[in-house]
């Protein structure tokens, strides 16, 4: 078995509408941008990049069929190719696994979704069950409507403390170059924008539609300190799924995170998260996520999220920035958007993060979700 | 021994229909655009292997990832490279409705380079044979810019004789 799994490129585009491209020009341009970093292309000697993982969703390729164009264009025709439809952060953990069991040295992994192609909603309805969930019209801004509202219930989580995640998110986004919704909103503009799923208003959502892709390179731990200087490590992953019913979950906990996350840090090491990460990077599709997931993941104590942000831990400058990017409420598309929590914390941990950079970053937590209202988490820890 | 009554299936039908719209991007809408305005087929050349692409693409996959070199027009002729005549009964995804069987599929060659695959008309095994020359029947109203606007493919003049 491989010893440790190192980051060795990562490459984005912007996060904005292509309308004029077709996916395979997007493709093109992210991946020649992260082989032409470490130099390597696709070969079956041994010598290059062995194999590829992708994350996407086939109902974002227009008329279907997402996956049919990605191995001749990113150069793995007739190499090992594998597809993930779900979170891209999963991507990275399947990537990081066949390095770990030994079957490949190298693999590209990419994740990719134009999100102007079709109605996010309607997709995300058939990612219901179509006896129980699909006819009362049930997506994930609906379930994710509920699930705000029961943990506000529950725990005493305030709108404010809700706004505020998007307020320091879209600040934070400034100094991100790569977004397009990064602003100067404040609580009250927040608070004052229309209701989308009560309580989550529309500033608290994800806005949408949103293109874009991101790609990397993950190594065995010699070749990859033979590739770069600035290797970034994969110290611990863990992937767990909750009931996809959501009358089976109490809403207000997540569970599959908990389990997610303790999996991650017993592989790391990990005993306190809060005090050995430098900053994470989650997955806020809402505002509301950021403090619910902190909690799952242990930054936090459980119903604590509100304080965590009222305390100002969580902000730039703070014990533990998490979404120093500008996280998701920036405008990032789905499926790519765990991906680019890992590809983020890459950044921070060479100190190539410009100005959202986290001084002195030596540990990362990198968090991808799917499903409706949470169901499935991804946690990759990373140290440089 | 008195035979149980087989229980009746509930059923419920369900379509799923999500709109949704399609970059084609500057390779695949020059040549949409080429069949419908023009009725000309285009493809493009790798620069590493030379070898001519249809449908046109950003890279060539066979060079890994080389960029796509110079446009090329394509002939709308070529010689029939593999075949099959289907009989089973088949909705025409663009319509909803059946059509008539048999029918045949074929791989063209076109010549001076690039390959597609099109109806076959008539879908007469006993005519059909490979190798044999063919060329595109347009549509001549309503093109919309995509490969229904050929109808077919069949026999040239020169190989009915
Ligand atoms: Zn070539």
């Amino acid at each position: 078995m491989a010893d440790r799994v190192g980051i060795v490129a990562v490459a984005q585009t912007k996060f904005d509408q292509k309308r004029e491209e077709h996916l395979t020009e997007t493709l093109v341009h992210v991946t020649k941008d992260v082989m032409g970093q470490t130099g390597l292309e696709f070969k079956d000697d041994g010598t290059g990049i062995d194999s590829t993982v992708v994350a996407s969703q086939d109902y974002f390729g227009g008329p279907g069929g997402i996956h049919m164009h990605y191995a001749y264009t990113v150069g793995a025709y007739r190499r090992p190719d594998e597809r993930v439809e779900e979170d891209g952060a999963f991507a990275v953990a399947y990537g990081a696994m066949q390095i770990l069991s030994g079957h490949h040295d190298v693999v590209l992994v990419v994740g990719h979704i134009k999100e102007s192609v079709c109605s996010k909603n309607q997709v995300e309805n058939l990612g219901l069950d179509h006896i129980y969930g699909r006819k009362i019209g049930l997506d994930f801004v609906a379930a994710a409507g509920m699930q705000a509202m029961r943990y506000q219930h529950k725990y005493g989580i305030t709108p404010e403390q809700c706004a505020k995640v998007v307020v320091k998110n879209r600040t934070n986004g400034k100094n991100n170059p790569l977004v397009m919704y990064a602003n100067g909103i404040t609580v009250e503009d927040v608070l004052k924008s229309e209701m989308v799923a009560d309580p989550i208003r529309v500033q608290e959502a994800k806005p949408v539609p949103v293109d874009g892709a991101v790609a990397m390179i993950l190594a065995c731990e010699d070749k990859a300190k033979k590739l770069t200087n600035k290797p970034v490590w994969i110290t611990g992953m863990g992937m767990c799924y909750d009931h996809h019913e959501l009358g089976y979950r109490d809403l207000a906990d997540c569970d599959s995170l908990v389990s997610a996350a303790q999996m991650a840090y017993k592989m790391a090491g990990i005993k306190e998260p809060a005090k050995e990460l430098n900053l994470a990077e989650v997955s806020d599709h809402y505002a509301y996520q950021e403090l619910l997931w902190s909690e799952g993941l242990g930054l936090c104590g459980k119903g604590e999220g509100g304080k965590l942000i009222d305390k100002g831990t969580t902000s730039m400058g703070g014990e533990l920035p998490v979404n120093p990017s500008g996280g998701l409420l920036c405008g990032v598309p789905l499926i790519v958007a765990g991906m680019q929590r890992v590809a983020e914390c890459v950044l921070q941990l060479r100190g190539e993060a410009g100005g959202r950079q986290v001084s002195g970053a030596k540990t990362a937590l990198a968090h991808g979700v799917e499903g409706p209202a949470g169901q499935l988490h991804c946690v990759i820890t990373l140290e440089k | 021994m008195a035979k149980k009554a087989a229980a009746e299936h509930l059923v419920m039908p369900y379509l799923v229909s999500i709109p949704c719209n399609f970059s084609a991007g500057p390779y695949m809408g020059r040549l949409l655009r080429e069949m419908k305005e023009h009725k000309k087929l285009w493809g493009n050349k790798c620069p590493s292997c030379g070898r001519i692409m249809f449908p046109p693409r950003a890279v060539c996959g066979q060079c890994h990832g080389v960029e796509a070199g110079d446009w090329v027009e394509l002939s709308d002729k070529g010689t029939l490279f593999a075949f099959d005549v289907c009989y089973y009964p088949y909705i025409d995804p663009t319509t909803g409705q059946p059509k008539p069987v048999p029918w045949a599929r074929g791989v063209i060659t076109l010549d001076g380079g690039g390959a597609l695959i099109h109806f076959i008309e008539p879908p007469d095994p006993e005519k059909l044979r490979r190798g044999m020359r063919v060329q595109a029947v347009w549509r001549e109203e309503g093109r919309m810019g995509e490969m229904m606007d050929i109808l077919y493919f069949q026999a040239t003049e020169e190989d009915k004789k």
